[in-house]
């Protein structure tokens, strides 16, 4: 069985997103960077949103003949490029890049895919992230605390989540203030 | 010049308190309040709010009492009763128990605290919290991430609060409890 792992940065009050889509408050360095390549270069496959999708099949492709001397984002272009990847879409119907379509999340479908040999599989993007874990769809989360507060935007958990309790499995501290959290579901 | 630590308790999802002033889902084993006690005795005062002050006032003083074979609830009893305390509130008469009352936020008065010698001040409160913060008067944040995400109830940050932080120090705790520090980018 493969564990589907929500993969998402917030800042320290819980936001994906600040107000208008703001994420430049996202922290990467070179050592967040070569963290997340070698761990996401394990995953089977990326499930993304279609707003996610789109953000990355501008900016992926490309990146490595744009950015030839950043060697983390050259690897990770590498690592998207090839990944298997699902996004969820009413409308796309072929989004290349190694990505098959789904109109909608379905719980039988997604549980079906879980079900097949690999490795783990990541999910991302903030409303995706939200239907999954209505759904609980989550086995593992592992949340990137960026050492900010943004005061609005768009929450990680609606209010109205379910109550969940989790079990921590790990922290991570990298050297530019973002704090890993790693946790699993209560078994 | 000592610190203003705004000290809390918060579920993954960012809240201090569940629906009704719950708090049952605070995870609390031994492990963590021997840390607890030991963080709070070099204190030089504890700062809240008047429901918080209640609370607190009605359990510790009797805990040892209650609970004798509870050793780490002695000795916090000790601690909470002969620190030096203040609670804002606009209506409480009187407070006992080396407290001080505060009828509201005075940034100066805040200042001339933080001045005097001594331990630093931490400051448990929501709302109250909150007004520090906007008022620049917080030095430290430090929170215990409690491994539960509750859905509802108060969040810890209000709206409008924006800062930058720096990451001073983490550490985990074998029950779950992440504590994370932050202090003012230097």
């Amino acid at each position: 069985m493969r564990n589907i792992i929500l993969w998402i940065g917030i800042s320290l009050d819980g936001y994906i997103e600040g107000p208008n889509q703001d994420i430049s408050w996202h922290k990467v360095d070179a050592e967040f960077h070569q963290y997340a390549n070698d761990e996401l270069s394990e995953m089977s496959a990326f499930l993304q949103g279609r707003k996610t999708h789109a953000l990355m099949a501008d900016f992926w492709p490309g990146a490595a003949g744009k950015h030839p001397d950043n060697h983390q984002l050259v690897e990770f272009a590498g690592i998207w490029t090839h990944m298997p990847k699902h996004v969820y879409s009413r409308t796309w119907t072929d989004a290349g890049w190694n990505t098959t379509v789904h109109r909608e999340v379905v719980k039988a479908e997604v549980e079906a895919l879980k079900a097949l040999p690999g490795n783990d599989m990541t999910v991302g993007g903030a409303d995706l992230a939200a239907e999954f874990m209505k759904l609980g769809l989550i086995d593992e989360f592992r949340i990137f605390v960026h050492p900010v507060i943004v005061g609005s935007g768009k929450r990680l958990f609606a209010e109205g989540a379910p109550k969940q309790e989790l079990e921590l499995q790990e922290t991570r501290q990298f050297g530019n203030g973002v704090v890993m959290l790693r946790y699993a579901k209560a078994a | 010049m000592r610190k203003v630590i705004w000290w809390m308790m918060v579920s993954l999802d960012g809240y201090f308190e569940g629906p009704d002033h719950d708090l049952s889902w605070h995870h609390v084993d031994d492990e963590l309040h021997q840390h607890l006690n030991d963080a709070i005795r070099p204190m030089g005062a504890l700062l809240s709010g008047r429901t918080t002050w209640q609370l607190m006032a009605d359990f510790w003083p009797n805990a040892a009492q209650l609970f004798p074979d509870e050793r780490l609830m002695a000795e916090y009893s000790e601690i909470w009763k002969a620190k030096p305390k203040l609670v804002y509130s606009r209506t409480l008469r009187e407070a006992g128990w080396n407290t001080t009352i505060v009828r509201q936020v005075d940034p100066a008065e805040v200042q001339a605290l933080k001045a005097q010698p001594g331990g630093d001040l931490c400051l448990t409160a929501g709302d109250l919290g909150a007004e520090f913060m906007r008022l620049g008067l917080v030095d430290e944040v430090r929170l215990y991430v409690n491994p539960v995400v509750l859905g509802r109830g108060r969040l810890l940050f209000g709206a409008g609060v924006k800062r930058e932080l720096e990451l001073r120090e983490t550490k985990g705790f074998g029950n779950g409890v992440v504590m994370m520090r932050y202090g003012e980018p230097k």
